[in-house]
């Protein structure tokens, strides 16, 4: 066409201005890639006939690219015919549409150490569909699994930001050890999540069972692995891709509490009910009481932004790659002080140096600054919250005419005014500041040699530095645990780094219809962290938290030392098929930990597995219902690692004690036992996985189905023995006879519902079952609770997370308490009686995607059923024991002998430490079915409306290659019977022996989002 | 070309597997404060850990030694009783004085804690076994320091053999989940132990630390002997009992000992909270610093003592150790108010200390009539003041001293058919409290008699159990089955095999390999 110059000056909303410029002879062509089913196709690569270079599609299919006249374009991507197309003067705008080949999974799939064909998969596999991640305010990893993948549970158990999700594969697996999946972004193994921006990430695949995760070994291949691929430059033209949104969070729910007049009955109540009628002392009104009713939710709730922006440049050519990338993430939290932001930087390269070899290497910074919830009681640090007392608690609990500032010293008030535990929620929240700093760098590098006879070799070392400072103030004028020490003030250092070096070589070959690939490999792993915490009490002057400057330097807030552990291992696998119809596939891994016991320091992971693509076979060739028909076996090892460091030494604890050796008692040091002892024989927990599954599609690949089952026998699980007196230790790290199972059904079915050329509507829609039982001789062992006992327990013959206590069987029409059942008929009544289990009997997502002209439309469905939720919430705010304000329920309390009522009397002191006026012996406030809920949900976890501009002509006009602009809602509207702020809120985090414990959590917001994705 | 291929396989290959050479070293990542470091053995190491040995005797563990060891004593036997009401804080003190410990019962005899103390004692023990790189760690210094915890060891074990019977004999630190499941060791076995080492003790302690000001509080030889003549004599063993006072006891009792040691004039010194430490009478000794810090003060004064010495401000807290009318008018009629003015403190019942009586209001024990006179013991120190025990708890606690190993030495003599020399001994004894010379001289008499001024002198030091089973097993079923309240009745009913505790609950559950007393 013309000779052309083109000079843009774009300015970017967030950003500095970028400049661009460049200067071609050619004319330029653009279009968009569909399938024949008239999806837009991404990633297909656009080359030219004879040249190099060459680009690819967008997420929408559209691509742009610069040529000679009259040259030939191929598009190839796998799964579709290849198709070429010349182009001349009057087809600058194309329309190509590919056709799908007859087998329809020539998909690569990334798996441990590697890539396969879909097709050729004989493990069980999920492939996370990650096209919305640009139209959500998704701000980790984390959150971009739910509902995604089957056998995938991911539960965000604290809504505030900052804090991290529970992924569950398939089910809790260790009594004591860690549930979280392995992470592996682009090969490296335990990669740090929390530095990836999640538009920088391509794909995202997650191996569930043992032949897919027993490569990775000892390193917690147990509990799944998440394999997750980031974006490469292509070998094109410069890209600039720029992802900016603003989003609007608010609380999803607000509770009803009682009015200042309706809380003064109550508390009147409870004086009456518990025999001090005549005097009732300890209720202490304000002046003007009746005129203030502060409702604290209303006060404390807000609505709060997150700002997202994030730049890609990526380009290539002359055999080489390179992407480079910038972010930007604030999310304030929806109570006032908390919030969290992230700063990335990422570049990323690959270079060919001749023929033989490719070198490549990247680098990630991330910088994180989280404003934490305060601990749950005054002095506690515990970041993220909850607990009795909590935020959350006090603002039910607070008192609703209590004053929100102190006049005397314009602060916020700390005393409800009825001298309570509970202080002042905006007290709690602006007393103390609890800031966490990440500064994570990852970076790494590698070769790749291309060897003779089709082997390659690649050399891989990466590491990871993560420092995190933690500082944490308590002021004295707000804070009043803090107020008679003088102000209280840490400040701590962790630095952790890891090194990882990874060498491999690969082989593969086909010989006629046999099809070979073989990798071996060697790795090495180091990890060393060290800390130092600072930290003192006593502060002259309130506001300036100079350590120097403290009275008080005790030594349990002076602390300092450093940990190391490391890891060798060696694996292969062999991948075989014959014809992609006969698969095998053969894995096993050696690998020495340094947390493992001397005796036992090496373990091996055997796994295998085989499958059977039926569709290939002759006597299928002429039926037309099956597309692709696959069935699959596996059984193999998987591992995870004690938690306890150097299970083969007994340590020495250092202690400052005073004997009077001399006049004065002067302190000396003493060494003894920490008390734990050695135990060199300490193994890794072993998992041995079966997996049964099959794969199939129908009607020329529009609906496909997938379906696993799977039995995971967990044993030599590692337990914390108690050692009798006599060895003169306390306890030692075993592994302990018996199981944990899970076992579980897992269902995928999509399906391209509408496949109009102006209409398309797919959807997947997945199920699974999970069923867990721990089937060992254990002591009970105790998990979270509350005052009046532990809820959440381990026991044998019962599932992980499971409830116990009593069983309330109503209230009591003539006295006004709660009875409780007594099924062994003892006369008493009976505690530790099942009360039902946290984790659900199934879970799941749907999610849809629709397109209409420029219009698309992404639905995402997630839901759980069978889940019990312990509502400790309510053991605060409908307790009625003390004088604190109450939810709305309790309105309908007993008052009388004949009411007939769900809701107990309201007694003073009434709880389990005072029984002695409860006829049925224990107090309405124990852990008891009383507090347990129905947790089943369904939650329209996201809707996204977006546009494409990128058709209009003034978009292109303006040097835009591409443009969408979108309206997103997440978590807006939750279907559910649970009383309390969400269902998924958890106290205990992702530990296996507390679970569904809702006890004073920062709830989830909901949030809309507005954002535009640009490309140039 | 082709050996360019073959250069580029191996290059290949070297670098995947020059890998595999690290192995062992590379994954042997030992903890910064692992026990067989080597700076813990050196001086300072093994200073720290004989440091903690004696550190845990008044901490947590050191309980056993504060008042533990009054409650299998004295509460057990005709002594003392324990005074807690309906509202028992402690069930194990209760079911010690009534004889209704059982297989169930938790622990609250001292397993718990003197194993926490030999513990450490193997610590030290162990890592001393292994050469040394500190240069100023002399053979001598290690001698001295394996020859305390040893010393140490042998208390500890003696004071468990003594409730138990036989025991685990745990003599190092195991590092295996099974080693550390041991069975029971014979008696004989366990009293082999305990004097193996109390005799190295003695041949490793110095006979006084040189300018050291508490020298009481450490191990020295005298008190090794000492303690070796009591175990001695607990295993009936009296020719080597009566061997090893000799060698302890300054000439004046017939010894060759060369130690400085001499009663303290005033028998009620030994207990009071500004005369008890560094005495001339004292073979070892431990000393509390007292005030808030738990670690450092004698914890025993609260459950014991008055609240007040002046006996004026009421005590809300039930005592465990409460000495039995009994044992009052043993003292009142032996005309031994010197002795029974030492140990312990009246107040009136009806006028002064009117709270009392909720806790001593009990008919085994006291007459509830205006005239009642209540006894506190003060051996484990003497008041708290204000009324709680946030201060106070600095008295020291003697647990070897010289009268204990004269009266010994007596008891040997009078076992080994040497009555008329035993006789002196115990006036030297009767001397010092204002006590005529004994009158009896047959052989039983004076065997009786020994046994009669052990428990005026030992009342409510931890002594009175022993002695009475060292006497006669069935002289002491006897006399607890005929023991009586102030209105005559009979509290209890004994069974030689009460003789020991049972073995706590804890351990069984945990020890498969241990197996109860008989009779539990």
């Amino acid at each position: 066409m013309l000779q052309k110059k083109k000079l843009f000056f774009l300015c970017l909303l967030l950003l500095s201005t970028v400049h661009l410029l460049f200067a071609q002879e050619k004319i330029t062509v653009s279009g968009k890639v569909v399938s024949d089913s008239s999806q837009p196709l991404s990633s297909v690569s656009v080359s030219i006939k004879g040249q190099r270079g060459g680009t690819t599609t967008d997420g929408n299919g559209s691509f742009t690219i610069t040529v000679n006249k009259g040259a030939t374009l191929i598009f190839s991507i796998v799964g579709y015919e290849e198709k070429a197309i010349t182009v001349n003067n009057e087809t600058t705008e194309l329309s190509v549409s590919l056709s799908s080949k007859s087998t329809g999974l020539n998909d690569v799939v990334v798996i441990g150490y590697g890539t396969q064909k879909a097709k050729d998969v004989t493990s069980s596999i999920s492939v996370v569909n990650i096209n919305d991640t640009r139209q959500r305010p998704v701000v980790n990893i984390m959150q971009q699994l739910a509902g995604k993948a089957a056998g995938v549970q991911v539960q965000q158990f604290n809504g505030a930001p900052g804090q991290d999700f529970q992924v569950l594969v398939r089910g809790f697996t260790s009594l004591s050890g860690n549930a979280n999946p392995v992470y592996v972004v682009d090969g490296i193994v335990g990669y740090n999540i929390a530095t990836l921006d999640v538009n920088n990430i391509a794909s995202i695949t997650i191996l569930k069972d043992a032949s897919a995760t027993g490569i990775y070994g000892v390193a917690g291949s147990a509990n799944g692995v998440v394999q997750i691929t980031t974006k490469k430059g292509v070998s094109s033209a410069p890209r600039i891709d720029v992802d900016v949104s603003q989003s609007f969070q608010s609380v999803t729910k607000k509770l009803a509490v009682l009015s200042g007049t309706q809380l003064h009955d109550l508390q009147i109540d409870e004086y009456v009910n518990a025999g001090h009628a005549s005097d009732t002392s300890g209720i202490r009104l304000p002046a003007n009481w009746q005129n203030i009713n502060n409702n604290w939710q209303d006060l404390l709730f807000r609505n709060a932004p997150i700002t997202k922006a994030s730049v890609r440049v990526s380009g290539g050519g002359q055999g080489g790659n390179y992407a480079l990338s910038v972010g930007y993430l604030n999310q304030d939290g929806i109570l006032p002080t908390i919030g969290s932001k992230k700063y990335f930087a990422g570049i990323t390269a690959e270079q060919n140096l001749g023929k033989w070899l490719t070198i490549g290497g990247r680098a990630d910074y991330v910088r994180q600054i989280t404003h934490n919830m305060p601990g749950g009681t005054q002095g506690t640090t515990g970041h993220g919250g909850g607990g009795a007392g909590s935020v959350t608690g006090a603002a039910i609990a607070f008192s609703p005419y209590a004053a929100m500032k102190d006049p005397s010293t314009g602060f916020y008030a700390v005393d409800n005014s009825n001298g309570q535990a509970i202080p002042n929620p905006l007290a709690q929240l602006y007393g103390t500041s609890d800031i966490t700093t990440y500064n994570i760098v990852n970076a790494e590098g590698h070769l790749i040699l291309k060897l003779p006879f089709g082997i390659s070799y690649t050399s891989r070392i990466s590491g990871n530095i993560s420092d995190n400072f933690e500082n944490i103030i308590q002021d004295p004028r707000i804070t009043s645990g803090a107020a008679a020490v003088g102000g209280t003030a840490d400040y701590k250092t962790y630095q952790n780094f890891t090194w990882l070096w990874d060498n491999i070589l690969e082989y593969n070959a086909s010989f006629g219809k046999h099809h070979l690939d073989v990798i071996a490999g060697v790795t090495a792993q180091k990890y060393t962290t060290q800390f130092s915490e600072n930290g003192g009490s006593g502060f002259p002057i309130a506001g300036i938290y100079s350590i120097s400057s403290a009275g008080d330097r005790p030594t349990s807030q002076n602390n300092g030392g450093y940990d190391m552990w490391s890891k060798y291992s060696q694996y292969a696998r062999l991948m075989y098929n014959y014809d992609s119809r006969y698969l095998l596939t053969a894995t096993v891994r050696r690998d020495g930990a340094s947390q493992l016991g001397i005796n036992n320091q090496y373990a091996t992971f055997p796994a295998g597995s085989v499958g059977w693509r039926i569709s290939n076979e002759e006597f299928m060739k002429d039926q037309k219902i099956f597309s692709d028909l696959k069935i699959r076996a596996g059984y193999g090892a998987t591992g995870n690692l004690p938690s306890s460091l150097y299970p083969s030494y007994n340590v020495l604890n250092v202690s400052g004690g005073q004997y009077m050796y001399d006049p004065g008692g002067a302190s000396y040091p003493g060494l003894g036992l920490n008390g734990t002892a050695a135990n060199p024989n300490i193994k890794w927990e072993q998992t041995n996985q079966l997996n049964i599954g099959g794969d199939m599609a129908f009607f020329s690949n529009r609906l496909r189905a997938t379906a696993d089952y799977y039995n995971k026998h967990t044993t030599n699980l590692i337990y914390t023995s108690n050692l009798p007196n006599s060895s003169g230790q306390s306890n030692v790290v075993v592994n302990l006879p018996g199981k944990v199972i899970n076992h579980g059904v897992e269902v995928t079915l999509s399906g391209e519902i509408l496949t109009h050329s102006a209409v398309t509507w797919t959807s997947t829609f997945n199920i699974s079952f999970n069923s867990n039982t721990i089937k060992a001789n254990i002591t009970p062992i105790a998990g979270g609770g509350i005052p009046s006992g532990a809820v959440s327990w381990l026991r044998d013959g019962y599932s992980i997370g499971s409830f116990f206590g009593y069983i309330s069987q109503g209230v009591d029409p003539q006295t006004g308490y709660i009875k409780y059942a007594d099924p062994d008929k003892t006369g008493k009544a009976e505690n530790n009686l099942y009360l039902g289990k946290a984790l659900p009997t199934a879970f799941g997502g749907f999610s849809n995607d629709l397109h209409y002209k420029n219009f698309s439309l992404d639905v995402l469905i997630e839901y759980a059923w069978g889940n019990k939720v312990f509502n400790a919430n309510r053991y605060e705010e409908e307790g009625m024991y003390d004088l604190t304000n109450q939810l709305s329920t309790t309105l309908h309390r007993w008052k009388k002998p004949g009411d007939v009522t769900d809701m107990p009397l309201a007694i003073l002191g009434e709880n389990s430490s005072n029984q002695a006026n409860n006829p049925y012996e224990n107090g309405n406030n124990n852990v008891s079915s009383r507090y347990v809920e129905n947790g089943s949900f369904v939650r329209l976890k996201n809707v996204a409306l977006s546009y494409d501009f990128t058709s209009f002509n003034f978009v292109r006009s303006i040097g835009v290659k591409n443009l969408r602009a979108y309206f997103a809602m997440e978590n807006m509207v939750t279907l559910t019977k649970y009383s309390g702020y969400s269902p998924d809120l958890n106290y205990g985090g992702t530990s296996p022996n507390t679970q569904g414990l809702d006890f004073g959590v920062y709830p989830l917001a909901r949030a809309i989002t507005f954002g535009l994705n640009v490309g140039f | 070309m082709k050996n360019k291929n073959i250069v580029f396989l191996l290059l290949a290959g070297a670098g995947v597997f020059s890998m595999a050479a690290c192995k062992k070293s590379f994954l042997d990542i030992t903890p910064p404060n692992q026990v067989s470091s080597s700076s813990v053995n050196t001086l300072a190491g093994l200073q720290d850990i004989l440091n903690n040995c004696f550190e845990q005797m008044v901490d947590a563990n050191g309980h056993f030694y504060q008042w533990f060891d009054l409650v299998n004593e004295d509460v057990r036997s005709d002594n003392s009783f324990d005074g807690q009401t309906d509202n028992n804080s402690n069930e194990a003190v209760t079911q010690c004085d009534n004889f209704t410990d059982n297989a169930t019962t938790t622990d609250g005899r001292g397993w718990t804690e003197l194993y926490g103390m030999i513990g450490t004692c193997n610590l030290l023990i162990d890592v001393a076994a292994t050469p040394s790189a500190d240069v100023k760690l002399t053979d001598s210094a290690r001698g001295q320091m394996v020859a305390s915890a040893k010393f140490l060891r042998a208390l500890h074990y003696f004071n468990l053999v003594k409730a138990y019977g036989p025991v685990v004999m745990t003599l190092h630190t195991y590092s295996t989940d099974t080693a550390v499941r041991s069975p029971r060791s014979s008696l004989a076995d366990c009293y082999k132990q305990i004097v193996a080492d109390l005799t190295d003790a003695i041949a490793g302690l110095p006979d006084t630390y040189p300018n050291v000001v508490n020298q009481h509080t450490r191990a020295t030889r005298p008190a090794a002997q000492a303690l070796l003549a009591k175990v001695y004599a607990q295993e009936g063993d009296y020719a080597d009992c009566l061997a090893t006072c000799n060698a302890v006891l300054p000439p004046l009792y017939g010894g060759t000992g060369t130690g400085n040691f001499s009663l303290v004039a005033n028998f009620a010194d030994l207990f009071d909270d500004n005369k008890s430490t560094n005495t001339t009478e004292s073979f070892f000794e431990i000393q509390h610093v007292g005030g808030t810090n738990a670690p450092t003060r004698n914890f025993a004064t609260w459950l014991i003592a008055p609240s007040d010495y002046n006996l004026t401000i009421p005590d809300p807290f039930t005592k465990f150790v409460c000495p039995t009318q009994n044992l009052v008018n043993d003292f009142v009629n032996s005309g031994d108010m010197i002795r029974m003015n030492g140990v312990m403190v009246f107040e009136n019942d009806s006028t002064v200390f009117t709270p009392g009586r909720i806790f001593f209001d009990n008919p085994n024990h006291y007459p509830t009539n205006a005239t009642a006179q209540i006894p506190y013991l003060i051996t484990r120190g003497q008041h708290v003041q204000g009324g709680s025990y946030s201060a106070g708890g600095s008295q020291s606690v003697i647990m070897l001293r010289l009268a204990d190993i004269v009266l010994l030495k007596a008891e040997a003599l009078n076992n080994t058919n040497a009555t008329a020399q035993a006789i002196p001994l115990v006036n030297a004894i009767r001397a010092r409290v204002s006590l005529p010379a004994l009158t009896v001289t047959s052989q039983s008499d004076v065997a009786l008699a020994i046994l009669h001024e052990r428990r005026l002198e030992f009342a409510g030091q931890g002594q009175r159990w022993s002695d009475l089973r060292r006497f006669g097993a069935q002289y002491t079923v006897d006399l607890m089955n005929n023991f009586t309240d102030y209105l005559g009745n009979k509290l209890y009913t004994v069974k030689p095999y009460m003789l020991l505790y049972a073995i706590p609950v804890a351990e069984l559950n945990s020890n498969p390999a241990c197996t109860q007393n008989d009779g539990y």
